[in-house]
């Protein structure tokens, strides 16, 4: 694989072109318009900050204590368990 | 308890007075890079790029008075690293912040979008550098711990 990279590189000096013209045969497609790639960072970025901020309410909901408040740990037997079942 | 609800009312009002002064320097630094490059050098517009800066920071400084109310009052057994929540966001709502101010640019000065986004770019980073050793000396000053 790399000497076949090598070998793009060399047919591209040997053609006259520069480092930046030969990376660009690797990208296939046409370039992608700044304003495009813009918009899709923002929407991107603002899905990430609400579901972070959601995932970060989440776990704070769910971190709270197993046992009721004012609960007698001493309280609780292996039976409570059975019963569960 | 009256203490804890007095210091969440004093570290969102500290939040209001950093945006305040954060809004007034971007806008100074704005014009000044505006009038450096020979683009239109109207406060009104240099405050109108600064807006998406505002609006962001408020949603971040209510977040966090938010979050340090259910953390640390709701649930005080709580393991959650607290700089890393802020810092997330932070880090989000920077690039959310460039790219709005970026297209208000381009918008408003009548700009490449590529020149827009070296522009703002550069603001962003001095005022959030400035806003940072601002939030230090404040809280130095105060003996308060750096919320914001």
């Amino acid at each position: 694989m790399f000497n076949d990279l090598l070998q793009f590189y060399k047919i591209g000096k040997g053609l006259g072109l520069t480092k930046k013209e030969i990376n660009q045969i690797f990208f296939f497609q046409k370039k992608i318009p700044l304003s495009i790639g813009l918009l899709v960072i923002l929407i991107v970025s603002i899905l990430t900050f609400i579901l972070w901020n959601i995932i970060v309410l989440i776990y704070i909901q769910n971190s709270g204590t197993v046992y009721a408040e004012g609960a007698f740990y001493g309280s609780v037997s292996i039976n409570d368990f059975k019963k569960k079942k | 308890m009256i203490f804890q609800s007095a210091f969440f009312s004093i570290a969102l009002i500290i939040s209001i007075i950093d945006i305040i002064t954060g809004s007034i320097i971007g806008t100074i630094i704005t014009k000044w890079l505006a009038s450096k490059k020979n683009w239109d050098s109207s406060l009104k517009v240099a405050f109108l790029v600064n807006l998406p800066w505002i609006l962001l920071s408020l949603i971040l400084s209510i977040l966090e008075t938010f979050y340090i109310r259910v953390i640390y009052m709701d649930f005080p057994f709580i393991t959650v690293n607290m700089h890393i929540i802020v810092i997330v966001n932070l880090l989000i709502a920077f690039v959310i912040n460039t790219i709005l101010s970026t297209l208000l640019v381009h918008r408003l000065y009548r700009k490449e979008l590529n020149n827009s986004l070296f522009f703002v770019t550069r603001i962003l980073i001095i005022l959030y550098i400035l806003m940072y050793i601002f939030a230090i000396i404040r809280s130095y000053f105060l003996g308060l711990a750096a919320i914001s």
